[in-house]
């Protein structure tokens, strides 16, 4: 079960726009829902999350093994504020143990925030090519050097995971029982060893591949498809800060109400 | 004659002998990677946690992260530590791995850095060095998880008290265990050599 997809490689209009335009949806729309703090507005990002994944024709049964991953995440935040956050009515008890209504809400304010997030995440690397990132990154001023981490880790988060399913597939054929997340996490012994060994010799043969093409011979590099912003770009990113200036403005103007 | 003469002798050691502020490649893609593991190990231990106490008490979570910032920073020293600890923080918040992940890349790259400040001054041949290496990590690293904690999650100060305190405890015995026992492991398999 793969949390993180990979990059999914389709012709479509968003696909084809500037990483940074895309960079900058994936702030803007945290930065609304996390300076706004209203569950309206969390739902029309989702909303907005889901639309514009299925108009760029990524594959939205990509979301549902994270999706089971959150659910069990909500229903641990909320039973924790529910018991520990005091505030307003009881409105369960169970023993000793009395459930409140506004952790109640907090819970569930908090999850869709953070489901929020994780589909916008999620979405960034469906529809950016690891390349790009990097290349948005050097625009940004950063060395290539460290620019490219991000690119080699989108693209290697997916053989890792499948190597951690190999070492859990051969330990279990030596007898290590591994059904269900509880008896998973307390293997944890038996399974460090094997993948740091796969992962450090997985390290070595990539940088000695990386030398070897004379990566970081020069200062500055090219690219076979350098990133450029096209009219798209500049119409998208103004339409995103003009919302988003719109959306705070509101809050400030109307704290209580309106969203 | 003894022929480990000349050779290291521990992941300290080994790690002196390559220089222990390491700008290589070969650092930086391993602490990548590691990086990459820790986010998949701490997300098994997560999930284990939240089967087991419903995410309140991050145990097992808390193990696999403290070992994995053990082995990143001894074996790819520094920056290679923190850029573990930095890919490992964002793949959690990519992956919404809990609602504290926005503050899990600050708080991976200080827990590094206290550790790789402990770990370079000792010679890390012995359980105690592993040991205080991983206090000053983990005391560091949970702290700025309690601040987390209280406003992020806006629960009360004993709560995080008790959760903070478990979690430390059982990192640090945890932590420190495994530290020592992968790092052995992975020097005498000789993919460092």
């Amino acid at each position: 079960m793969s949390l993180l997809a990979s990059y999914a490689s389709q012709e479509s209009f968003f696909h084809r726009l500037d990483p940074r335009t895309k960079l900058t949806w994936l702030v803007a729309a945290l930065v609304a829902s996390f300076a706004l703090d209203r569950i309206l507005v969390d739902v029309v990002l989702l909303a907005l999350v889901l639309a514009s994944s299925r108009a760029a024709r990524l594959d939205l049964e990509s979301f549902l093994p994270i999706t089971r991953v959150f659910c069990a995440l909500a229903v641990g935040m909320i039973l924790i504020q529910t018991v520990f956050h005091v505030e307003g009515e009881v409105f369960f008890r169970l023993g000793p143990v009395d459930f409140h209504r506004e952790g109640l809400w907090l819970a569930v304010r908090g999850s869709l925030k953070l489901y929020c997030m994780v589909l916008l995440f999620l979405q960034f690397t469906m529809w950016t090519h690891p390349t790009d990132l990097s290349q948005a990154l050097v625009k940004a001023g950063l060395p290539y050097r460290y620019a490219m981490l991000t690119g080699l880790a989108l693209r290697f988060f997916p053989v890792l995971e499948e190597e951690l399913g190999d070492i859990f597939e051969a330990q279990g054929a030596r007898g290590i029982e591994f059904r269900g997340p509880l008896r998973k996490g307390l293997a944890l012994a038996p399974i460090t060893v094997p993948i740091c060994l796969r992962t450090l010799r997985r390290a070595n043969e990539v940088a000695l591949a990386m030398e070897l093409r004379g990566y970081g011979f020069r200062r500055h590099r090219s690219y076979l498809h350098a990133i450029a912003y096209r009219p798209a770009d500049y119409v998208m990113t103004a339409a995103l800060a003009v919302s988003l200036a719109a959306c705070l403005g509101v809050r400030y103007l109307y704290p209580a109400g309106l969203l | 004659m003894d022929e480990s003469i000349g050779k290291p002798r521990g992941a300290k050691d080994l790690q002196r002998a390559q220089g222990f502020w390491r700008f290589d490649l070969k650092a930086i893609v391993g602490g990548v990677f590691l990086g990459l593991v820790m986010a998949l190990l701490v997300g098994l231990g997560d999930r284990a946690d939240t089967a087991l106490t419903g995410g309140a008490f991050p145990i097992l979570g808390g193990v696999s992260w403290a070992t994995m910032m053990g082995i990143s920073t001894l074996l790819c020293g520094q920056p290679g530590g923190v850029i573990a600890g930095l890919i490992q923080g964002f793949v959690d918040i990519a992956t919404g791995a809990s609602p504290l992940a926005p503050i899990f890349p600050v708080v991976n790259a200080v827990g590094s850095l206290v550790y790789f400040l402990v770990a370079w001054r000792l010679p890390m041949d012995r359980w105690s060095h592993h040991l205080l290496a991983q206090i000053a990590g983990n005391l560091a690293g949970d702290a700025l998880v309690a601040v987390g904690l209280y406003y992020i999650l806006d629960l009360p100060v004993p709560v995080i008290l008790v959760s903070t305190g478990v979690t430390a405890v059982s990192s640090i015995v945890g932590g420190t265990i495994l530290t020592r026992l992968v790092a052995e492991a992975v020097r005498r398999s000789g993919v460092l050599d």
